[in-house]
């Protein structure tokens, strides 16, 4: 089984946002919604400045947060490592906006197009409302053998995907070959140019503290609460049915 | 209610009605909140209706926060005032009724010494629902305005679960107590018609019809905002 991941190597970016557009013409996202970002990013000062392009997307952590938050089972993390949200049993909650410490997910509601009238071409494929939306590596193109739109569209060539778990695959041998940093808990990583700050990487996955409480506190021990409480009345029920009451009898 | 019996009047009209109102959004917000922790019980339903659901939980939440303001502050304050005084008001006798309340939940013979308006149970559950009130409002608002950081909303959403299950436990008990128990099933009278039998309430609550056979008969009567007691 795959376990697909993708290099950015910001050193041949030239933030022509091709990723982005042809992101959005694959995925048919809305205006405003975009499941990839490009910001510039300044450092130095003359004659010393620099600029780069930061790339971010969904980072398909290992054990995703979102996944965890979803109180529908709604997100979920396929075998192959992409991190997918079944639009079908999503209800909009918001929970795992909040609980993905990377902002890769959002939720659109206006039922707007680009030029006011639906074109036929952004009727295709999946129209996305009132759900939470993020990259999901373009599965059905991976599925199919295919590479991932942004990665096809980049012509720059810094998007490389493939899987991780293949050592002879194209993905591992360009993160042999090259000083990456491996973004640790997720499937991304990066290439920095020259003297650009590893601060501006996003952080190794940190899972928010309060997941951890939800999943081993407050769910598991309020449903004890909760089933023995429930269990105590059913008991009282059949106590007092049997034994025809307590010490006063109305 | 058996008009035959001598009643005696236990909660007046904004009392009830509060009480009414929160069990109704009570059972809404649980029912819909469930969809929410219980997976198994989402996957029974389709996408709209649990959509629907997360509709009424947050319409259910601003009626389950306003309900208690109207009718126990605003219309009923000197009830409440009354019923706050109460609960938090200790004694050793309340204690002994919660010593033997196991006893008595599960149908065995407890001896327990004569009761004010509310006994120890009474009261712990009162006190309990109180704050439970503003834990629900505080982390529900929190999650509703989502104005704060994902931390804060995170934990709320722990602390808001944590809260209903535990709480929704209580509640599942003190409706047992009030309308199946044969001990106690009497108080649910109070609760809908604001009168229970008398007789019931000396044996349950003889300090406080004792109290009250001592006032004046013009405060016997039952008005908005007024006296409960008959």
């Amino acid at each position: 089984m795959a376990k697909w991941g993708m290099v950015l190597d910001l050193t041949r970016c030239a933030g022509c946002y091709s990723c982005i557009v042809s992101c959005k013409l694959e995925n048919n996202t809305r205006p405003g919604v975009n499941w990839n970002d490009v910001q510039k990013v300044e450092w130095g000062n003359h004659p010393d400045a620099n600029q780069a392009f930061m790339l971010t997307l969904c980072m398909h952590c290992d054990d995703p947060p979102c996944a965890k938050a979803c109180p529908t089972g709604a997100t979920f993390k396929r075998s192959d490592g992409i991190v997918m949200t079944n639009y079908e049993r999503c209800i909009a909650c918001g929970y795992c906006l909040t609980a993905c410490p990377y902002d890769a997910r959002q939720i659109n509601t206006k039922d707007v197009y680009n030029f006011g009238e639906p074109a036929p071409y952004e009727l295709e494929g999946s129209v996305h409302l009132g759900v939470a939306e993020k990259c999901v590596f373009c599965y059905h193109r991976v599925d199919n053998g295919k590479m991932p739109a942004c990665v096809t569209n980049c012509p720059g060539k810094c998007r490389i995907f493939g899987n991780l778990d293949d050592p002879n695959s194209e993905i591992n041998q360009y993160i042999q070959a090259n000083n990456t940093f491996h973004i640790k808990g997720t499937s991304i990583y990066y290439i920095l140019p020259e003297k650009m700050s590893v601060d501006e990487l996003p952080t190794d996955l940190i899972q928010p503290g309060y997941l951890s409480a939800l999943e081993k506190f407050a769910h598991p021990v309020g449903k004890g609460i909760l089933g023995l409480t429930t269990a105590a009345v059913a008991g009282g029920l059949i106590m007092n049915t049997v034994k025809g009451g307590g010490k006063n009898n109305e | 209610m058996n008009r035959q019996k001598e009643t005696i009047l236990r909660f007046n009209l904004p009392t009830r009605l509060g009480h009414g109102t929160i069990v109704i959004f009570s059972i809404l917000l649980f029912i819909t909140g469930s969809s929410l922790i219980f997976t198994s019980f989402a996957n029974l339903f389709s996408n709209s209706v649990l959509r629907t659901f997360l509709g009424i939980h947050r319409f259910s939440g601003i009626a389950f926060t306003l309900a208690p303001i109207i009718f126990l502050v605003l219309l009923g304050w000197r009830h409440t005032k009354e019923w706050l005084r109460e609960i938090f008001n200790w004694s050793n006798e309340d204690l002994k009724f919660i010593a033997g309340f196991p006893k008595n939940f599960f149908g065995f013979k407890a001896e327990t010494p004569p009761q004010g308006k509310f006994n120890g149970g009474e009261k712990l559950n009162s006190i309990l629902q109180i704050f439970g009130w503003v834990v629900f409002i505080t982390t529900g608002w929190i999650m509703y305005l989502n104005i704060f950081s994902a931390t804060i909303f995170g934990w709320a959403r722990v602390i808001h679960s944590f809260a209903a299950l535990a709480l929704g436990g209580i509640v599942i008990g003190h409706a047992f107590l009030g309308l199946f128990h044969p001990d106690s099933k009497e108080s649910i009278n109070g609760m809908l018609g604001g009168y229970v039998c008398k007789k019931w309430a000396k044996e349950h609550h003889a300090l406080w019809v004792a109290d009250i056979e001592k006032k004046p008969q013009t405060e016997a009567k039952e008005t908005i905002g007024g006296v409960a007691h008959g």
